[in-house]
């Protein structure tokens, strides 16, 4: 590769590396004020008491600067790439495996990676498909936009599809997510964000639940139509009761946010991607010359 | 109600009293454990390599450093014990595991 594209690539791994264990540490300020006001409504004694543990939990975090939770996940990164970014994605994704790993090396961080069927650890939390990308790719910019989401297992394992008929209609989404997050209870660490896919195909639902989860907290969709699908279905879900860590409670869930693809005239996929209430994210752009500039609420 | 346990604990009625909802303050040795140990122990048929009787089981993998030839704490917390709960009633009638946290 010629230099530029060296340092460029280097300069991609560092914002990944830094990203991983920024995102590990220190919570965004958007989850902070939503875990601070979910303290405050919370009428359950036991609900009042498991929301002021996790606050003292993200409060001995920021002090001994150390991770707010043991899990450090999948490594999942939103990789935004505008057209004239000189860094080609292909070397772009070996950027940000070579980044994973070195966070994980240098920190230590544990590492989750793992064959999936012998079971034995594969690397720095990287292996085969590891890290995870989720890609875009922009008109009219010469900027990478990447943003870090590391992935528990506690939560990624309350994931759910179902592959609604048109005349099940918004009322058979609606009824999915609700019988989901009921069966989910207390396991996947609420409250927690609730990642919502419709449309598309099966795959594609799964995928755009997970960009939900990816989003900044209480962010509406464009489409007001689907808007007011995530302010119904965040009222809903914390009716359950389930509430902090499934001990009963007001507060179920942080908020609900659904991100839409079309469909064929004859499909209703949905699908649901829960994120635990510590959901780590942090974000950076990299210029075309390498400069990154960090972002901590995107 | 708040109590306060001292583990392993050797008298069962300090278990015994406990009520749903009530808050414990541990004391003394924690144990963690989680799915791959389980299973070992249960499905693959390895003992333990500690005496488990009256142990306080934390269901984690931590954050580890390692220090010369021993591994130093960086961080540790709970996962979800949900996932592995057909091991609970086994692990308190043969090896007297007496809570587990999570």
């Amino acid at each position: 590769m010629p230099l530029l594209q060296t340092d460029l690539k280097r300069a991609v791994e560092d914002a990944a590396a830094h990203l991983y264990v920024w995102a590990l540490k220190d919570i965004p300020q958007d989850l902070r004020d939503a875990l601070a006001a979910a303290r405050d409504r919370e009428t359950s004694v036991t609900g009042k008491r498991v929301l002021e543990t996790i606050h003292r939990n993200v409060s001995v975090a920021d002090e001994d600067k150390n991770l707010v939770c043991q899990d450090t996940g999948i490594a999942v990164y939103h990789a935004r790439v505008g057209e004239h970014f000189p860094l080609h994605p292909a070397r772009i994704y070996e950027a940000l495996r070579d980044g994973t790993a070195r966070a994980t090396i240098e920190h230590p961080l544990r590492s989750n990676a793992v064959h999936t069927i012998t079971r034995e650890n594969t690397g720095p939390n990287i292996g085969h498909r590891l890290p995870i990308v989720h890609w875009e790719f922009v008109t009219d910019s010469d900027e990478l936009h990447l943003k870090c989401v590391p992935k528990g297992s506690g939560s990624e394992n309350m994931s759910f599809l179902k592959m609604c008929v048109p005349a099940d209609g918004v009322a058979g989404i609606k009824r999915f997510v609700l019988e989901s997050i009921v069966d989910a209870g207390g396991k996947p660490c609420p409250p927690g964000i609730v990642g919502v896919g419709i449309g598309g195909s099966a795959d594609y639902a799964m995928h755009l639940a997970k960009e939900a989860i990816m989003r900044p907290i209480g962010t509406r969709n464009p489409d007001p139509v689907v808007a007011q699908l995530e302010d119904e279905l965040y009222e809903l879900l914390n009716e359950t009761g389930i509430g902090p860590m499934g001990l009963g409670g007001d507060v179920t869930v942080l908020q609900c946010h659904v991100e839409h693809a079309d469909t064929h005239m004859t499909l209703n996929p949905v699908a649901v991607n829960y994120q635990c209430w510590a959901a780590r994210r942090a974000s950076a752009h990299i210029g075309a010359d390498g400069e990154i500039a960090y972002e901590r609420d995107a | 109600m708040t109590h306060e346990l001292t583990f392993p604990v050797t008298d069962p009625q300090e278990i015994l009293k406990l009520r749903a909802g009530d808050e414990v303050v541990v004391q003394g040795h924690i144990i963690g454990i989680r799915d791959r140990t389980q299973i070992r122990i249960f499905d693959e048929g390895q003992q333990p390599p500690m005496n488990l009787a009256g142990a306080l089981l934390l269901h984690t993998a931590p954050n580890v450093r390692k220090v010369g030839d021993r591994y130093e704490k960086i961080c540790i917390g709970t996962t979800t014990s949900a996932r592995m709960v057909r091991f609970t009633e086994p692990l308190g009638r043969e090896y007297g595991v007496r809570a587990i946290c999570g």
